[in-house]
């Protein structure tokens, strides 16, 4: 660990619940590459986790979670994102 | 035929003598209905109808139709537009045939406020000629251009009120027949009323310095109007955006006021004489709910209640992860 890593960033887990539809995505540093989950639609109530699947490759990932609609709600308990380290340098 | 009540002291017409051959003799108009005679045609009379007439004389024709109008205003491009509808004509000579237009009050019919004499208005624009044998089916269109002092004329003379159309169909030369007969004379002039406005038809633009009369405004969205409406009490003469955004800077001293009737924009500077529109506006006071999950404003515009707006993208962004 502490190495600066680049990661693969694979998944996204979550107890999200509310209204509307979620959009969420990962920048790397300086927001020089990003991508976009697909968008989650949310509801009161869901009775299990959210599941989404990315693939994004970077040594830092930055989370972004928005609504862009009027009377749109969101409520996040938890989020696991997985990743793995995959490289130790970019080439030189 | 309704006769017309409109006329001046009138000569005693002469008295039709079938025995005499066409053209050899003092004009004569026979005809159908007489409604009155008037003096508007100089040394000749003048026969002031409604609709239909034939008339037929040796030396001239005079055709006389007289509408009343209402203010006919004067379309933006200064141009009044007369049709005369079903012309019958037999046997007609065109030579120096004049068309005279008046536009009188209607309490002095005999007295132009505003006179043209238009020559070979016929010739260019009734299918090159009259003719002899059946009706032209054609209407008559005639447009007279109008400089700015004689829309000022008669629009001024008349104090706004109604105008009565004379239309003259002089033949001068010896020998000329004619039969004709109109069955409507129509007057038409667009966008009556009001002054020469100034539009912008397409979005943004502005309007810089305004027209003394009639109305200054925007259709589309965006621009503004520095500078305004004249002075006239006459008209309704405000400036006026009919959309979204733009603001008005200094206003319509006339009746009716400056007004945005979109949304936004602002007015600096108002009506002189009468009121100030801003409608709607969502611009106001923010009211914060934290059980609400959008922002709501109070609308300032008569306090006429709250609208509500979303809250612009609320958004989490994590701390970098990484290992």
């Amino acid at each position: 660990m502490g190495q600066d890593n680049i990661l693969h960033f694979n998944a996204l887990r979550g107890r999200i619940k509310g209204t509307g539809i979620l959009r969420t995505r990962l920048f790397d540093l300086d927001e020089t590459q990003s991508v976009n989950f697909p968008l989650i639609n949310m509801q009161e109530i869901t009775g299990k986790f959210v599941f989404k699947l990315i693939n994004f490759k970077s040594q830092r990932a930055c989370l972004e979670l928005k609504t862009t609609s009027i009377d749109e709600i969101m409520r996040i308990n938890k989020l696991v994102i997985f990743a793995k380290p995959i490289f130790t340098e970019y080439p030189g | 035929m309704a006769q017309s009540s409109t006329v001046n002291a009138l000569p005693t017409p002469p008295i039709p003598n079938p025995d005499v051959a066409e053209g050899s003799f003092s004009p004569v108009p026979e005809v159908d209905i007489i409604a009155a005679l008037s003096n508007s045609g100089g040394s000749f009379p003048a026969l002031t109808v409604d609709l239909d007439f034939t008339s037929s004389g040796s030396v001239f024709l005079i055709n006389i139709g007289l509408e009343t109008l209402s203010d006919p205003g004067v379309n933006s491009d200064h141009v009044l537009h007369i049709t005369v509808n079903t012309l019958r004509d037999f046997g007609f000579i065109p030579r120096d045939v004049i068309l005279n237009v008046d536009l009188c009050a209607p309490a002095n019919p005999a007295n132009a406020i505003v006179h043209w004499d238009t020559t070979l208005i016929a010739a260019n624009s009734w299918s090159g000629s009259f003719y002899t044998g059946p009706d032209i089916t054609s209407p008559l269109v005639i447009d007279l251009p109008l400089l700015d002092a004689e829309v000022d004329t008669f629009r001024a003379a008349s104090g706004y009120t109604d105008f009565g159309v004379f239309i003259s169909i002089f033949a001068l030369g010896a020998g000329d027949l004619i039969q004709a007969e109109f069955d409507f004379i129509e007057f038409t002039c667009p966008a009556s009323g009001g002054g020469v406005p100034l539009v912008i038809t397409g979005s943004g633009g502005f309007i810089f310095g305004g027209q003394g009369l009639g109305l200054d405004y925007f259709v589309p969205d965006g621009g503004f109007i520095f500078g305004g409406g004249g002075n006239s009490v006459l008209y309704f003469d405000p400036l006026e955006y009919t959309a979204e955004g733009g603001f008005i800077f200094g206003g319509s001293a006339g009746i009716g006021g400056n007004q945005i009737t979109g949304t936004g924009g602002f007015i600096l500077g108002g009506g002189g004489r009468d009121f100030m529109i801003l409608s709607p506006d969502i611009g106001g006071i923010y009211f914060l709910d934290f059980l609400a999950t959008h922002d709501t404003f109070y609308l300032r515009d008569g306090f006429q209640g709250t609208e509500d707006v979303k809250i612009p993208d609320p958004f989490i962004q994590t701390a970098y992860l990484g290992d």
